[in-house]
């Protein structure tokens, strides 16, 4: 888990009858964890500790992942800022002088924004026997149905013991069933109601019964176990944390910018979070000390250890292109043990992502790049299995739109497994809806399963039912006089060849 | 707000209820009684009769006399349960113009829906003479058993009746929510239900908040206790072939005279351990005299003669209980209703079964009348959060290739819901698909009920297999059933309501509408004729009775003599129109023998 360097760790209270020596810390954690008071940033950590950035992650990892600190979201809006001296802060009248933490937009009022609209609120206005409230209650459910999990919809937590789950469905019942407005008026809401209820009643019969929850529940985890693998494959930035042995589900991925290694030109006190050798560390400390320039916190800058600004710049630069390599160097490493420590661990995606970050540091080492590949696949077939997982369900479940949605996920994981995008074909083909975009994306999946297995006869079929249903007759044909070719004898194929004849 | 009554439509007995001021209340009939027999005659000079007066001429008038007709109803003349009451039933039962019954009661041909029909309207006049006002809207209960044919002709007999049939209820489920009304309680029950003719057992689950939803539901809707009438008839019809070498069904009213001996006998053994059943001069013996049978039952021999109905019923529980996928101990509460639990042997077996004792929170013969009042009342009245989430008691499905019947909607699914499923077609080159919309747990088609069909037509041509067709079928809250066919390659789509059969058309429905309407205003002007006839025969006999005292009195003055004359003219005038018939004159009599009545006795009174 890595976070943004402007996140706010909080300390936790201790569950009681509990003492933190009971943890298994180390004295680098018992150093970091010292510094956190819910008012500093990691970056301001960071600086403080003279520790680096990784450290501090880790450390600030393991303390998360013990309960013993909480860390905020990261603020959207940049904290206000203390203008440096001699600059006057413009101050827009409209933003509030305390500092804006809330993640979701806040208004001058505090009034919170209403979430995007779901529908039209025209919809409304239909002359109909119902209370405005209610109407609003019964789009509200109806247009969120189909994206909800069967526990959203019920509005219960996935823990949730089969009473509550009872309590919540009768609880809907009374607002959804369409007896309620019998014989009034109801216009087009009495078929949402109906909607409406018919899944709220498919979720509670689902999560009722101990057999069909447990396969839900297995399905659910299948989905987050992917989102949470896909999410840390494409993150970028920060490291993994050095002993990651749980696997929550990281919150939204966090894309930052890559470390800045390359400091512009003398800043105020705060800086991005820059690695530095213990050695310019020693010098920056040593430097306060004495009373050097800059004041209040330490600034361990790069260059400061460096000869004073106004000597030779030739100097300047080598000395600062070495201190760049070997803060390069460093981090590789860091990266490099990390993503040994994963191996060993077996997990996979932490290492792929590791050895990645290692190979933009030093994009030419051969030894990562083919320690990156082999850890790589073994990762895509991780991911690929949680993928498939979960479009077994959902084609079971006669969901082929997400069905196809998985399968292809599968795909991108496992560019060469054929069923996978014959599987993501013949759901996009089923499920039909807009057939004009989903076609083509069918079409060319499936040809990559023809092309990957060529003596699948029913692989060639299918494209070339795609192949009709989208208009390209002569595709079809030798795709279909293929097929002939692999299976003579065919009725199907001969009767497909016919109706591809006619077009 | 109006009112709603609720009737529960029994097979030997019907009930009816309304929800006043918040209470749930039976409504008694003029005789005071709380329940009426389902039976209905047609008397030697036409008449009908309805109800106990029915009941009591039954033995005299067996062939005109129906009962039982709830075994008959939406059934098709060629099943199985019409071909065992044909040979059980003392009235003619003959074949209709859609594959239905009919029944021959003085030559006449009477559907069965309109049999019920007559009985409905009995109990809507006992409500509307209990309220003092017309009732217009009604729910009415039918075993939870039953098909949507069997609930249709249910619907179509309320119709007929001249009733708004808001909702057709289950009868388990109504005795559920009398159980449950009020009490604000949160709990699992199952109520076994045997009445007359119909076995039903249904787990609910009460909560809370006023959600009654029903988990699983089975029954038989041929099981019940006529059939332990029939069985002592057995009994004894065989016993007396031993001894005397006659069968006793070939006489009529002997088996009519048989029946009511057994079904008195068996109720008297719920409570005594042995009865006699005595019926003398049963039958002639050919020789020119009458033979007479008498015999001892013991509560062991009925229970023996039984054993196999009650058995089936725990089956039936055994079932349901699993559908429900609940174990024995999770049943808070069994609820016991309909006649035939009063026998101590079902009381018995059910205890077994669920391992306590049945509750005694309900009446078993009126509970599901005050349920169906309580559902009109919660449709009607908005503010009452009452809801009833009830289930499908039959798979809803199609046929297919091959005369298999294909699940869409699995039985015990709540209501409303639909699913989609996507079919093909089974010939090469078909180009319409006949969809056949069926009800039935049966794998093969034709053991199962047809609710109606439609075609789908503009196929493509092609090898079988190729065509797709998705079928959405839907059950709304009415519980009406809608299937919807789409072609998935033209998007052309069909679809239709189905309105199961009972039998009957539209125009035949409208006809027998008509028909009661006018039977109803013929009634209530009869009834009318009937109390003032009796007013004026009571007035003019005092009138009579007064003549000498006030001749002797006033003969002497003209005055005297004029109002003795005026007074015989009324007198008179009140005879011709009884005789007549003629209620518009009655009245006007009525208000002149009043008069009369009033100045004779003030005469007398002074002239003392």
């Amino acid at each position: 888990m890595s976070q943004h360097s402007e996140n706010i760790p909080k300390p936790l209270p201790l569950p009681k009858g509990k003492s933190v020596q009971s943890y298994p810390l180390g004295p680098v954690d018992g150093f970091v964890m010292s510094r956190i008071d819910g008012t500093l940033s990691i970056r301001e950590i960071v600086t403080l500790t003279g520790l680096d950035n990784v450290t501090v992650q880790g450390s600030i990892d393991k303390l998360v992942s013990l309960g013993l600190v909480s860390l905020g979201a990261p603020p959207t809006a940049p904290r206000s800022v203390t203008p440096p001296p001699g600059m006057a802060a413009p101050r827009s009248p409209s933003i509030p002088a305390r500092p804006i933490t809330e993640v979701s937009g806040v208004l001058d009022s505090g009034i919170p924004k209403p979430p995007p609209a779901l529908y039209d609120p025209a919809e409304l206005d239909e002359d109909v026997d119902l209370e405005r409230d209610h109407r609003r209650k019964i789009l509200d459910a109806y247009y969120k149905i189909s994206e909800q999990d069967l526990y959203e919809v019920l509005g219960v937590e996935r823990k949730s013991d089969k009473k509550a789950i009872k309590r919540a469905y009768y609880d809907l019942a009374t607002v959804h069933h369409p007896d309620r407005f019998f014989r009034k008026k109801l216009g087009s809401f009495k078929q949402k109601m109906e909607a409406v209820f018919t899944r709220v009643t498919e979720a509670h019969d689902t999560l009722v019964d101990k057999d069909k929850r447990a396969e839900y529940d297995a399905y659910l985890s299948a989905q987050d176990e992917a989102r949470a693998l896909e999410a840390q494959m494409t993150r970028r930035a920060s490291s993994p944390g050095m002993d990651r042995t749980d696997r929550t589900p990281p919150p939204a991925p966090v894309i930052t910018s890559p470390p800045p290694v390359v400091p512009t030109t003398p800043v105020p006190e705060r800086t991005s979070g820059i690695q530095l050798s213990d050695q310019a560390r020693r010098d920056a400390l040593a430097r306060r000390l004495l009373g050097g320039r800059g004041s209040g916190m330490a600034p361990p800058q790069p260059h400061s250890t460096a000869p004073q600004p106004g000597s030779d710049p030739d100097a300047l630069r080598r000395h600062y292109e070495q201190k760049i390599s070997a803060v390069r160097e460093h981090m590789s490493k860091e990266h490099i043990l990390a993503a040994e420590a994963a191996v060993v661990a077996n997990d996979w995606v932490a290492a792929s992502n590791s050895y990645r970050l290692a190979l933009q540091v030093n994009p030419d080492d051969e030894r990562l790049q083919r320690a990156l590949s082999e850890v790589q696949t073994k990762a895509n077939a991780v991911l690929a299995e949680a993928y498939r997982k979960q479009a077994s369900y959902e084609e079971k479940s006669i969901k082929y739109a997400e069905a196809a949605r998985s399968w292809q996920r599968v795909t991108r994981a496992m560019p060469d497994d054929a069923t996978a995008h014959y599987r993501a074909a013949w759901c996009l083909f089923k499920d039909g809806s807009e057939p004009e975009k989903t076609l083509r994306v069918a079409a060319t999946l499936a040809a990559r399963a023809v092309a990957l297995e060529p003596k699948r006869v029913d692989y060639r079929t299918t494209l070339a039912e795609i192949y009709l249903a989208a208009g390209l007759t002569l595709n079809a044909k030798r795709e279909l006089e293929a097929a002939a070719r692999l299976a003579p004898d065919d009725a199907n194929i001969e009767a497909l060849l016919k109706r591809a004849g006619k077009g | 707000m109006e009112k709603v009554i609720g009737i529960d439509l029994g097979t030997t007995n019907s009930c009816v209820a309304i929800v006043e001021n918040g209470q749930p209340t039976v409504i008694p009939n003029r005789g005071g009684y709380k329940t009426t027999p389902s039976m209905l005659a047609v008397t030697e000079a036409g008449k009908r009769l309805v109800g106990h007066i029915a009941k009591r001429q039954a033995i005299t008038n067996a062939e005109n006399t129906v009962y039982a007709a709830k075994r008959l109803i939406g059934r098709k003349w060629s099943s199985p349960q019409v071909k065992n009451a044909i040979a059980t039933s003392s009235y003619r039962i003959v074949e209709g113009p859609h594959h239905d019954c009919r029944i021959v009661l003085r030559d006449k041909e009477f559907s069965v829906p309109e049999v019920s029909a007559m009985i409905l309207q009995e109990m809507r006049v006992i409500a509307e003479d209990y309220l003092g006002h017309p009732v217009a809207k009604a729910v009415i209960t039918v075993p939870a058993y039953f098909n949507d044919n069997q609930r249709q002709a249910t619907k179509d007999a309320g119709e007929i009746a001249g009733l708004d049939v808001i909702r057709i209820i289950n009868e388990p489920t109504a005795a559920a929510l009398a159980y449950g009304y009020g009490r604000n309680v949160e709990k699992t029950v199952a109520v076994y239900d045997l009445g007359g003719g119909t076995f039903d057992i249904s787990i609910l689950e009460i909560a809370q908040n006023g959600v009654f939803k029903v988990i699983a539901t089975a029954g038989d809707t041929f099981l019940g206790g006529e059939d332990v009438d029939a069985r002592i008839v057995d009994w004894l019809v065989q016993g007396f072939k031993d001894e005397h070498n006659l069968d006793l069904r070939q006489d009529r009213m002997a088996l009519q005279r048989l029946k009511d001996a057994a079904e008195k006998a068996k109720c008297e053994l719920s409570s005594v351990k042995e009865t006699e059943i005595n019926l003398p001069f049963i039958i002639s013996s050919g020789r020119n005299e009458a033979l007479h049978l008498q015999r001892a039952l013991s509560r062991n021999i009925l229970e023996e003669l039984s054993s196999d109905l009650v058995e089936r019923t725990v089956d039936i529980c055994k079932q349901t209980l699993d559908d429900a996928r609940l174990e024995k101990d999770e049943i808070d509460e069994v609820l016991l209703v309909g006649g035939m639990t009063r026998m101590p042997k079902i009381q018995d077996a059910v205890s077994k079964f669920f391992g306590r004792e049945p509750s005694k929170g309900i009446h078993p013969d009126e509970c599901v009348a005050l349920g169906a009042a309580i559902q009109g009342a919660a449709l009607v009245d908005e503010s009452q959060e009452m809801i009833l989430l009830d289930v499908t008691p039959h798979a809803l499905g199609i046929m297919t290739f091959g005369s298999y019947f294909e699940e869409l909607i699995p039985q015990n699914t709540t209501v409303p819901t639909s699913r989609t499923k996507i079919f093909t077609t089974s010939r090469d080159n078909q180009t319409a698909v006949k969809i056949l919309v069926m009800q039935g747990e049966s794998e093969k088609a034709e053991d199962n009920e047809v609710l109606g069909e439609f075609i789908l037509t503009g196929l493509r041509r092609a090898t079988k297999g190729q065509v797709e067709i998705e079928v959405t079928f839907e059950i709304n809250a009415d519980g009406i059933v809608s299937v919807r066919a789409k072609d998935l390659e033209t998007n052309q789509e069909q679809s239709i309501q189905v309105t199961a059969t009972s039998g009957l058309t539209r125009d035949e429905i409208k006809n027998m509408i008509d028909n009661a309407k006018e039977h109803m205003v013929e009634r209530r002007v009869s009834e009318e004729f009937e109390g003032l006839k009796q007013e004026a025969t009571r007035l003019s006999a005092e009138i009579e009775k007064l003549f000498p005292q006030v001749e002797q009195i006033v003969a002497a003055s003209d005055f005297g003599r004029e109002a003795i004359d005026k007074a015989r003219g009324i007198v008179a005038r009140a005879r011709t129109a009884i005789d007549k018939k003629d209620v518009a004159s009655l009245k006007e009599q009525i208000e002149g023998l009043s008069r009369t009545q009033r100045m004779f006795k003030g005469v007398v009174a002074k002239g003392q």
